[in-house]
């Protein structure tokens, strides 16, 4: 069964289904990501030893792609261990505002 | 299909390397061409030939520095380019949106030299740098493709993981078409990892403050605090530039003055761009009134010259011209290895299908950015040297003309490829590139010729040898098509 | 002439390397022999590089040692595939 712009029969609705789970895991662990660098940046902005910011920066940028292909790469079809991973890293920061 | 790693990566490389593909061969080819925009801009002004390379004088800085405080006091930004080893003339500059663009001003006195109005290379490094959209949304889509491209690096890497040192050199093109390209993709992938990695991780360090807006204030406000020109300074003269100079240089070192901004009341000199691996703008600002100087502003060692590390690393305004070939072939590549990514995808997708809407779309952009932009890059050389040199607005009309034949090769594409007919379409693309590269130097011959052809040879040589390498190889490539047929 | 230098070195062990790959070997009809020489190719040209490009300063020794890896990489790779083409044609 091949991954095609145009699908026919069962193959379609089995693939297209698998496209459908993959891309909503995709767009999930980006906007995921998004939000763990920023919650990142955040921290490391306000915390008091800060790191210089175009050095986070190079971290962030190293980081975000890795944590997308993680994301995308765990196991599972749910989006729980992303949205943990969001939650864990993102959340506490708006307080340093 | 399984559900597992691999076929998962492979989803991930696919799509992501399609979509963000499209922007990257754009960006890639854009860059690679940056690489030497100096050199191009000065091929764009054959009036420039004629000048024998000499050395900058103090009569010429001091009246060019006249014509700058003049141009700022009727309220233009403007500021002056010293003259390098890559460019031996003076440059009054200003922003007009895209580009750095303004008069050339002799080295021995400071004088015009007619040439004409071009943004030469620099169309190339806003194309690269923001696919001439502008600072937000062009920097902020370049930024996405840069992580797009890190993110199929890496989910390619696992995909080929355990053929990636075996299968280093294993590029077969007597195989079925398909193999042949996933061959020279990954060959050429796995050869420039680290190139195509450390350029997309600098790129995306680069402009990380377009994707984290919140955090950084990003070059616009760096630009705006920097502007501050343009008011007039009630009444007295400005101290000679030269005498300014020799103290700066005695500060930065013989030679390695970049350019000089005015602001109000100061007259800054930065370190060139070349002087050093960390691109830092370290600056000396003196007096505009009595040039003594008010201060100096270095970047620190250790992390603060971190950004300007990963701009040295890029940009390699510092290399040697061994170093920015290197660069140059690399960007080659990385952007034939995309392309070659691109038409896999669609081979993929092409097989058992009749065609539909989408497929056509994505046939017919993947052959707008592929062959599209080399055949407009080469009609904006052609464009320059047979637009009259005198033209008013001349520099826009090359523009135009360079996007017009872009539209006009996705015109093109698109009417190939919603009627079935692609591989005319990729034919007959390769053949106008072949057409506009083969005949260049002939063109460039002959329009020099009133100019000084011995004069600077090894410039007009290098950008004629390229065009007509890229013609040759692209009639080898069409012709290659007409025999897989 | 050190780029050159390097450039050179990194295409050997390149093509050192891809001799001693099975896949490779069998495109190009090649048999078993010579194998400790490709071998000490592989290793130590990489090094002989490494040592070129290190008279270079140091952001640009490292530079033109990873950049004549690729380019040195895709002459060798193109030289291999020229071969196996040409032995191709010529069974």
């Amino acid at each position: 069964m091949r991954m095609t712009l145009k699908f026919t029969g069962k193959a379609r609705s089995a693939t297209g289904g698998l496209w459908k789970r993959w891309l909503g895991r995709f767009v999930v662990g980006v906007g995921c990501a998004y939000l763990c660098a920023v919650g990142f940046l955040f921290f490391m902005s306000g915390s008091s030893g800060r790191l210089d910011a175009s050095l986070a920066q190079s971290i962030v940028v190293g980081g975000l792609p890795l944590l997308i292909v993680a994301l995308f790469a765990l196991p599972g079809r749910g989006t729980g261990p992303s949205v943990l991973a969001m939650l864990a890293v993102a959340l506490p920061h708006p307080t340093l505002f | 299909m399984r559900d597992v790693l691999r076929t998962r990566m492979g989803w991930l490389h696919a799509w992501v390397g399609f979509v963000g593909g499209l922007v990257l061969v754009v960006a890639f080819t854009g860059g690679t061409l940056a690489l030497f925009d100096t050199e191009i801009t000065r091929w764009m002004q054959p009036e420039l030939a004629a000048l024998p390379a000499a050395a900058m004088t103090g009569q010429a800085l001091d009246h060019a520095g006249a014509q700058v405080w003049a141009l700022r006091e009727k309220g233009q930004i403007v500021f002056l380019n010293l003259p390098s080893a890559r460019d031996p003339v003076l440059r009054i500059l200003h922003y007009d949106g895209h580009a750095f663009v303004g008069p050339v001003l002799d080295p021995r006195d400071g004088v015009e030299v007619k040439s004409r109005a071009t943004e030469g290379g620099q169309l190339f490094f806003d194309l690269h740098q923001s696919l001439y959209r502008g600072p937000v949304w062009g920097n902020l889509m370049t930024e996405a493709a840069g992580i797009g491209l890190i993110v199929a690096v890496i989910s390619g890497v696992i995909i080929h993981w355990r053929n990636l040192v075996p299968d280093l050199l294993l590029f077969r093109p007597f195989a079925a078409p398909g193999r042949a390209w996933l061959d020279a993709h990954i060959m050429a992938g796995v050869l420039l990892l680290p190139f195509v990695t450390m350029m997309a991780y600098t790129g995306a360090v680069i402009h990380a403050p377009r994707l984290f807006p919140m955090i950084g204030a990003g070059h616009a406000a760096k630009a705006a605090s920097r502007a501050g020109g343009g008011e007039r300074r009630d009444g007295g003269a400005y101290a000679p530039l030269a005498p300014i100079f020799a103290q700066a240089e005695e500060i930065f070192g013989r030679g390695r003055i970049g350019f000089v901004m005015f602001g109000s009341g100061t007259v800054s000199f930065y370190r060139a761009d070349a002087a050093d691996f960390a691109m830092t703008r370290d600056h000396a600002d003196f007096s505009a009134v009595d040039g003594k100087l008010v201060g100096v502003t270095r970047v620190g060692h250790g992390m603060r010259r971190l950004d300007g590390a990963m701009r040295g690393l890029h940009f390699i305004r510092w290399g040697t011209p061994g170093l920015r070939w290197l660069y140059f072939v690399g960007g080659v590549v990385g952007s034939m290895m995309m392309s070659a990514g691109l038409v896999l995808f669609l081979m993929k997708h092409r097989r058992g299908q009749g065609g539909g809407v989408m497929l056509g779309l994505a046939e017919t952009l993947a052959l707008a950015v592929t062959l599209g932009l080399p055949l407009a890059a080469l009609g904006f050389l052609w464009g320059n040297r047979l637009l009259p040199a005198d033209l008013a607005h001349r520099a826009e009309l090359e523009t135009r003309i360079f996007f017009l034949l872009w539209l006009g090769a996705l015109v093109h594409a698109a009417l190939r490829c919603f009627r079935g007919a692609v591989r005319h379409g990729w034919r007959e693309q390769a053949c106008g590139i072949a057409v506009l590269g083969c005949a260049l130097p002939f063109l460039d011959i002959v329009s020099r010729s009133g100019t000084g052809v011995r004069l600077h040879w090894d410039l007009y040589l290098g950008v004629d040898a390229c065009a007509l390498g890229f013609g040759l190889l692209a009639l080898w490539g069409q012709r290659m098509m007409v025999r897989a047929r | 002439m050190i780029v050159l230098a390097s450039l050179v070195c990194w295409g050997l062990a390149l093509l050192g390397h891809g001799l001693l790959q099975p896949k490779i070997r069998r495109l190009l009809h090649v048999g078993d022999g010579r194998r400790g020489m490709l071998r000490v190719m592989r290793l130590g040209l990489p090094l002989v590089a490494l040592a070129v490009s290190a008279r270079l300063d140091m952001p640009l020794a490292i530079l033109v040692w990873v950049g004549t890896f690729s380019v040195g990489g895709l002459l060798a790779g193109g030289a291999l595939a020229a071969v196996a083409v040409y032995r191709r044609g010529g069974c």
